[in-house]
């Protein structure tokens, strides 16, 4: 199991998730595009706090391994323009991170989405648009 | 052990969380300095742990950049009443949950939630290492 492969599986889902909408959003991922839009788009961040968990079981040539993560959803829109449409980048969020379990893996790789957090939507400052995050903990055995 | 009476295990098990919990707190307050985006490390120094209601104070203002300082709980951490671990910078929210604020920092693009999520796995763990076996 590497974490490219956990990487894989959130990030294939979500940026399915927003390039299916009726308006598909762009989707940002960690350390690939430098410049970001203007208008709405959405910033997926993942990290591996925690990679000192013990081996699961040995399986003979492969180990399974249980590796801890965090994932955040950060969705952004126009500012001044009302909350919907930042609840619905939102709940696409939501929706992709329940599912995630439930999707069969080419890598074998076997997510499980822990407690999620939010929408937090965040509007201090005087930044030109409106955010509103999700994020959520995660296991992964493979 | 075996013969011990339930009651005679409570000082064991009160100690053990009076513990776990500081180290809890401490590592968590030190995590969230260590993590946070410097500019001057206003924000990274005014982290701070509160019982029954968040400190509200923050580190003095600074005209240029200094170093990270983290202050230490004053009291003694015990495993009664409410906990916090709170930063009242008004631009503290911001930085903690925005990406684009957070860029080029130590602890990453999400550097609070990615704490703040795996808070409670740490606390989980610390409990165990310290409650009586």
């Amino acid at each position: 199991m590497s974490y490219t492969a956990i990487r894989a599986v959130f990030e294939a889902a979500l940026n399915t998730a927003y390039q299916g909408l009726t308006t598909p959003v762009p989707v940002l991922f960690d350390n690939v595009q430098e410049t970001q839009p203007n208008g709405e788009h959405v910033i997926l961040s993942i990290g591996f706090p925690s990679s000192t968990e013990p081996l699961v079981c040995s399986t003979g040539e492969t180990n399974i391994e249980f590796i801890r993560g965090s994932i955040q959803v950060s969705c952004y829109v126009p500012r001044g323009r009302g909350m919907k449409r930042l609840e619905e980048l939102a709940a696409v969020a939501l929706q992709t991170l329940v599912a995630i379990p439930q999707q069969a893996d080419p890598n074998k790789i076997c997510p499980r989405v822990g407690n999620i957090e939010g929408p937090t939507p965040i509007l201090s400052g005087d930044e030109p648009y409106g955010l509103s995050v999700v994020s959520a903990v995660f296991t992964a055995r493979g | 052990m075996a013969n011990k009476k339930l009651s005679e295990h409570i000082p064991d098990i009160k100690a053990a969380l009076n513990k776990g919990l500081a180290e809890h707190l401490a590592v968590t307050q030190g995590k969230l300095s260590k993590a946070n985006p410097v500019d001057t490390g206003r924000m990274a120094s005014s982290w701070f742990i509160g019982k029954n209601a968040p400190d509200r104070s923050v580190a003095a203002e600074r005209s240029g950049p200094g170093p990270v300082e983290v202050r230490e709980y004053s009291g003694v951490i015990e495993f009664d009443g409410s906990w916090y671990i709170s930063n009242n910078l008004p631009y503290a929210e911001r930085v903690s949950f925005d990406p684009k604020w957070a860029k080029g920092g130590a602890g990453g693009s999400a550097w609070f939630t990615t704490i703040t999520g795996q808070m409670p796995a740490d606390l989980n763990d610390r409990m165990a290492k310290y409650l009586p076996k």
